[in-house]
Parts: C-alpha cells; sequence; structure tokens
C-alpha cells in the first residue's frame, strides 16, 4: 500500500511513535549508562575506599597495639600492667575486627575480579610477619611472666620493633595500592560519565532533530493540503470555478481534493446552465416589455377610444339637445319674420288709419319682436352653451374644479343620455323618475369628469333595461330613476334600472378596467373603471353597486361636500 | 576395633587413589591415651582454641602446633577455619587474659611425632604419610578440591 494513502491520524501516529521510539531509546540508553555509572562510583566506593579506610584503620590499630605494649613492658608495677592487658586487649580485638571487614570485602572483590594478584601477595606477606609479631607478642608475655624484664625489653625494641616496622610498610603498601584503585577507579567512572554525557548529548540532538523533522513533516502534511484547499476555496468564492485540487492519495486529504473537485466541477455546471436560462429569462423579458409596451399603446387606445365613445353618445344626445334651441330659434326668427311683414302692414295702415292707432299697432309689433328676439338669443346662447360643453367634454381635458349643483348636471346629462339612447333605437321606451333634493349644497368639482361619470352610469342603466325589454319579458316597463340627497356634509347620488341585475360574482368585477358583459365590439369595458377612478381619485368619493339579479342595480356615489 | 577399621577404609582408599591422593593429606593424630578416637572440625576448633582444656578422663590437652609456615599448616588452619595467625592472636589474648599457654610448637613433623608420642593427652597433625600406628588418627583432611 503507498504510504501516502494511509490515513492521516495513521501518519501522526507513524511520525509520534517513530519520536516516542527515539526519546525512549534515549532514557533507556541514559538510564542504562547511569546505572553503569552508579556502579562504577559503587566500586569506587564500596571496593577501593572502604578498603583503604579499613587498612588504615588496621594501621593505626596495630601502631597503638605497639604504644600499649611498650607500656606494657616498661610497666612499674603488677597494677599498671594489669591495666595495659585490657588495652592490649581490646587493640588486639580491633586489628582482628579490621582484618575480618577487610577479608569480607576482598572476598567480594574477588569475586568481580578486582583483586590484584600484588595485593594478594602484600597481604600474605602482611599475615606471615604480623604472625611473627603475634609469635614475639606470646613470647613478650612470657618473659615478663617469668620476670625477665630486660629480656622482654631487648625484645620488643628489637625483632619485635624490626617486624613492626615490615608489616607496617606492607599495610602503607597496601592503602597506596588501594588509593591507586580508588583513583583508577574513580578516572575510569569519570571517563564513563564524559563518555556517556557526550552520547547523550549527540543522542538528544539527533532525536531533537528528528523529531523536529519529523513534526513538522507531520504539520506539512496537513497544512500544505489545507492551505490548497484554503486558496482553492477562496477563489471558487471570487468566481473563478475552474480550479481543481491535484491531491491523489488515498488519506482524508485526498478525499477532501475530490470531493472539492466535484463540488467545483458542480458549481461550473450549475452556473452554466444558470447562465443559460439567464439568457433565456433575458428573451423573455424582452418580448414581454414589447408585448407590454403594445399593451400599453393599445390600453390608451381604448381609453381614447372610451372617450370617442362616450363622446359619440354625447353628441347624438346633443345633437338633439341643440335641435330644440334651434327649432325655438327658427320659430322665434320665422315669427319675427312674420312680425316685420306685420309691422310694415301697420306702418302701411297709418294712411287709413288714424296714427295712434297705427303707432299702437306698431308698438305692439315691435313689443313682440323684442321678445321674439330674446327668445331667440336665449335659445342661442343655449345651444352655443351645449356645443361649448361638447367641445370640452371631447379635448379630454380635465378642466379645473368649480363650485357645481350636481341636480343640474345631472338633469342636462340624463337627458342628453336619453337622446342618444332614442337615436339609435327610435322606439326605445323608458320612465325616467327624478328625485333630485332641492337643498343640494353646491360642491366643488370638475363637471368634466363628472359628467363623464353619469353619462356613464345613465347609458348603463339605459343598456341594462333596453336588454331587458328585447327579452320580451310580459309586462315588462322599463324604468331608471336618479335620486340626489345631502348627508351629514356628503352628497349622495342614486342611480337605479329594473334591468336584469348584477351577479354577486361579477358586483366586484364592473369596476375592472376591460371587464365587460356586452358582446366584444360593443364596449371597451373601461367606462365604469374610469368612472370608479374620477369618483375615488379625482373627488375623494365612493362608487358602488347593490344589485338583485333580476330585479334590477342600483349605482350609489358618495361624494364629500366640498 | 574402629580404629583398625577405619584404618583399613583409608588404606583401601589410598591404594584405590594411589599416591596423587597422599600429597596434601592432613592427619590429626593423637597420643594412644586420648580417650577419643575421633572428633569433626568444631570439636577440633575447640581444642587448637584453648577452650577445651581437659579430656574427659581428667587428663589436661595438650595441643601441639608446626612451627614453619607450610602447605600442611596453611592445609590444616584452612580446615579450622581460621587462619595460624588469627589462631595466634586468639592464643595471645588468652595468655594475657591469663586463661592459658598457646601450643608448643615444632621445627618439623618428625619432631612433632615424637613429643606427640611421649605426651600423654597430647594432639597435633602430620602429613599422611607420617601417620602410623603408634598414634591415634582422629581425623584425616583431604586436600582442597576433593
Amino acid at each position: 500500500m503507498n504510504l501516502r494513502d494511509l490515513k492521516i491520524g495513521v501518519k501522526q501516529g507513524i511520525g509520534f511513535g517513530i519520536i516516542l521510539i527515539l526519546m525512549g531509546t534515549i532514557s533507556i540508553f541514559a538510564v542504562q549508562q547511569m546505572a553503569d555509572l552508579r556502579d562504577d562510583i559503587e566500586v569506587v566506593n564500596q571496593i577501593w575506599l572502604q578498603r583503604v579506610i579499613i587498612i588504615s584503620d588496621l594501621n593505626l590499630n596495630a601502631a597503638a597495639l605497639r604504644n600499649a605494649q611498650l607500656q606494657y613492658t616498661f610497666a612499674p608495677n603488677e597494677t599498671d600492667r594489669e591495666e595495659q592487658v585490657g588495652i592490649l586487649l581490646d587493640f588486639i580485638d580491633r586489628i582482628e575486627n579490621n582484618r575480618d571487614a577487610y577479608e569480607e570485602i576482598v572476598a567480594e572483590a574477588q569475586a568481580r575480579d578486582l583483586y590484584s594478584t600484588e595485593e594478594q601477595a602484600l597481604y600474605r606477606g602482611f599475615d606471615l610477619k604480623w604472625e611473627q609479631y603475634l609469635d614475639h607478642s606470646l613470647q613478650l608475655v612470657m618473659l615478663l611472666e617469668e620476670n625477665r624484664r630486660p629480656q622482654a625489653i631487648s625484645l620488643i625494641t628489637g625483632p619485635a620493633q624490626l617486624v613492626f616496622e615490615d608489616f607496617s610498610t606492607d599495610l602503607e603498601g597496601l592503602v597506596e595500592l588501594n588509593r591507586e584503585g580508588a583513583a583508577e577507579a574513580a578516572v575510569r567512572a569519570e571517563n564513563t560519565f564524559q563518555a556517556t554525557r557526550s552520547v547523550a548529548r549527540l543522542l538528544l540532538l539527533l532525536s531533537a532533530l528528528a523529531s523536529t523533522v519529523i513534526a513538522f513533516g507531520l504539520v506539512r502534511l496537513i497544512t500544505v493540503p489545507v492551505r490548497a484547499l484554503v486558496r482553492a476555496a477562496g477563489r471558487v468564492a471570487q468566481g473563478d470555478l475552474g480550479v481543481q485540487l491535484y491531491n491523489q492519495s488515498a488519506d482524508e486529504i485526498g478525499t477532501l481534493s475530490k470531493s472539492f473537485n466535484k463540488m467545483t466541477n458542480a458549481l461550473r455546471a450549475a452556473s452554466q446552465e444558470t447562465q443559460r436560462q439567464q439568457a433565456v429569462i433575458e428573451r423573455k423579458n424582452k418580448d414581454l416589455e414589447t408585448a407590454l409596451k403594445q399593451l400599453r399603446t393599445t390600453q390608451q387606445q381604448l381609453v381614447v377610444r372610451e372617450k370617442m365613445a362616450s363622446l359619440g353618445q354625447l353628441t347624438a344626445g346633443i345633437a338633439h339637445e341643440i335641435k330644440n334651441p334651434l327649432n325655438f330659434v327658427n320659430n322665434f326668427a320665422a315669427l319675427s319674420s312674420e312680425l316685420v311683414d306685420e309691422l310694415q302692414e301697420a306702418l302701411e295702415s297709418r294712411r287709413h288709419l288714424p296714427v295712434e292707432e297705427a303707432l299702437a299697432s306698431v308698438q305692439e309689433l315691435l313689443q313682440d319682436l323684442r321678445f321674439n328676439s330674446e327668445k331667440i338669443e336665449e335659445h342661442g346662447k343655449r345651444a352655443d352653451s351645449i356645443v361649448r360643453g361638447m367641445l370640452e367634454h371631447s379635448r379630454g381635458q380635465s378642466g379645473q374644479p368649480v363650485s357645481t349643483n350636481l341636480n343640474t348636471l345631472l338633469e342636462e346629462y340624463l337627458t342628453l343620455s336619453y337622446h342618444g339612447v332614442r337615436a339609435q333605437d327610435i322606439n326605445f321606451q323608458v320612465t325616467i323618475k327624478r328625485d333630485l333634493a332641492s337643498s343640494l349644497p353646491l360642491i366643488t368639482v370638475v363637471q368634466q369628469d363628472l359628467s363623464r361619470v353619469f353619462l356613464n352610469l345613465f347609458s348603463n342603466a339605459f343598456y341594462a333595461v333596453q336588454e331587458r325589454a328585447l327579452r320580451g319579458e310580459p309586462g315588462y316597463e322599463p324604468m331608471v330613476s336618479v335620486r340626489t340627497r345631502a348627508q351629514g356634509g356628503r352628497v349622495a347620488i342614486q342611480v337605479q334600472d329594473n334591468g336584469g341585475g348584477i351577479p354577486p360574482a361579477l358586483q366586484e368585477r364592473i369596476f375592472e378596467p376591460f371587464f365587460t358583459t356586452k358582446p366584444s365590439g360593443s364596449g371597451t369595458g373601461l367606462g365604469l373603471s374610469l368612472s370608479y377612478d374620477i369618483i375615488t381619485q379625482g373627488h375623494g368619493g365612493r362608487l358602488y353597486v347593490e344589485s338583485t339579479p333580476g330585479e334590477g342595480a342600483t349605482f350609489f356615489i358618495d361624494l364629500p361636500a366640498s | 576395633m574402629r580404629v583398625s577399621l577405619q584404618h583399613l577404609i583409608l588404606c583401601i582408599l589410598v591404594g584405590l587413589a594411589g599416591p596423587h591422593l597422599v600429597y596434601g593429606q592432613v592427619s590429626v593424630i593423637a597420643n594412644p591415651s586420648v580417650p577419643i578416637d575421633s572428633l569433626d572440625r568444631s570439636d577440633l576448633l575447640d581444642l587448637y582454641s584453648g577452650d577445651k582444656k581437659i579430656w574427659s578422663d581428667g587428663q589436661p590437652v595438650v595441643v601441639l602446633d608446626l612451627k614453619p609456615r607450610s602447605g600442611l599448616k596453611d592445609a590444616f588452619y584452612k580446615y579450622l577455619g581460621k587462619s595460624s595467625s588469627r589462631m595466634k592472636a586468639l592464643w595471645l589474648k588468652k595468655k594475657l587474659s591469663g586463661e592459658g599457654d598457646p601450643p608448643a610448637s615444632f621445627e618439623n613433623e618428625a619432631l612433632l611425632l615424637e613429643h606427640l608420642k611421649e605426651t600423654p593427652g597430647a594432639i597435633g597433625f602430620v602429613g599422611f604419610s607420617f601417620a602410623n600406628e603408634t598414634v591415634k588418627t582422629l581425623l584425616v583432611i583431604p586436600p582442597e578440591g576433593s
């Protein structure tokens, strides 16, 4: 299996394991070396120095023994001699103890091969001479027992002295040997220590280096790919979706890199798809905009058509209206013509009639003529105002709000509407009821707009009753009524018809633009919508309907009084 | 009877082993008047330390020693468990305390043997070859390593 493909945890474990093993090895080595060192030191202490101490002690004890022996020999009386015996015995014991201790250590040293033949020879030498000295000592006691003091003195100061000096030299030699041995052992220990220290230092350095390298490697194992990942993610965040990671190992980082690549590929595909769809949407938007423009144009055209239609409705009515005053004008003009003829006759009659009679009839005729002229003027003005009103209506300008008597306006446009309908269908019969409050306050309105509203409501009412009439219900009598009231600072207008009515479902919808129940081509469907806007937005009022299907409909206008 | 048997066995052993075994063997011998026929190491130590001074029959114990240092002497004292110089220190203490004299020491085995034969209650040590029927052999110390 490739080393790269191990899991990150495993790699780390191996790395740390190696570090631990290194550290462990060094520790074990150090401990072992310490143990060796301790052994060396122990050897120095126990084996060598102990011997030095014991032999030195022995030497001192021997010297003390000799001293006591001298005292013993030269003791002036029995009592003093007895005293020295105790001391002698003590020192003999001590020396024996020294020997025991020494021989014990020697046994151990021999076991560890630390007892030289030189020392052995020296000790044997000492042993022999010591035995000799003991022989002399025994003889000394015997001589003194036999009261042969001079011989005793000569023994102790002569041969015994020589033997003593001899074995003392041996003992000193032993001490020196052991001191040398100790020194050598100490030097060896020191060397061991130095060597150990150097090796330990080196090992420590090496393992520290190795650990650093391994730790560094482990960290890099993770940080390098992670940084690559972070950079790649950063680029993706900035919009570069072509980023790819190239880590192909089977560990967690490799898996992560593969997932990352999959993700960016998916993002790229999604982004491309999004762009494509966006292009489609943009095209569609353009199409929609074009369609919208067309609709707006059409809407404007329809509004114009509606106005034209209402204007058209007006025209017939207005034509009829104008006909009336014009009839008057014609009639009065004709009358005036006849009156002029009569005047001329009256003037002619002065020939055969008294002047006052003639003048009186002239004056009478002139008065009639004036009356006719005034009437002609009156009706002419009326016709003029009707035409002006029509012109203003056709211009479609909203005009200025003026204080208006709504009853008058209603009346005017009711008549116009009625005549308009009759112009289209001469046989159209309808009963019109008026219930106009006489105390209706003047309110400030834009007359051109309101007149359009009234025209619309009336023509709808007439259309409704006409429709029902055409169905041929027996006993059906079309009726349209208009009513005005003043109610608490507001003016209420009702236009009621007994046509087919409006189903509840459609009552909401009739104020919608382009909504119509008339067959296509008959109406724009904008009439009520425009009326609604004029009343609610133009004048701050309300326009609503109540209707029972089969019985008729009532339209309510509610306007603030000022 | 017992002496004869022991002697016989030893002779057989010696005969079997040959002259090689004779060298190094130490015989602990005693005057025939001594009331024992054998002894062990601790008995021997007691006698040579001066701790046992009287035989069971009331005879005084006379301990004999060889003067010059030799392989024989070393072997004997090694067997005892105390080197001769150690023994000597012991004897000096005893002497100083007035508890007794050290053993008499002789220049060679022949002289020791002669004195032993003449002294009742005497006990000593010689090389194996010196021991004969004129003395009691109480113990034979085998050589080192056997």
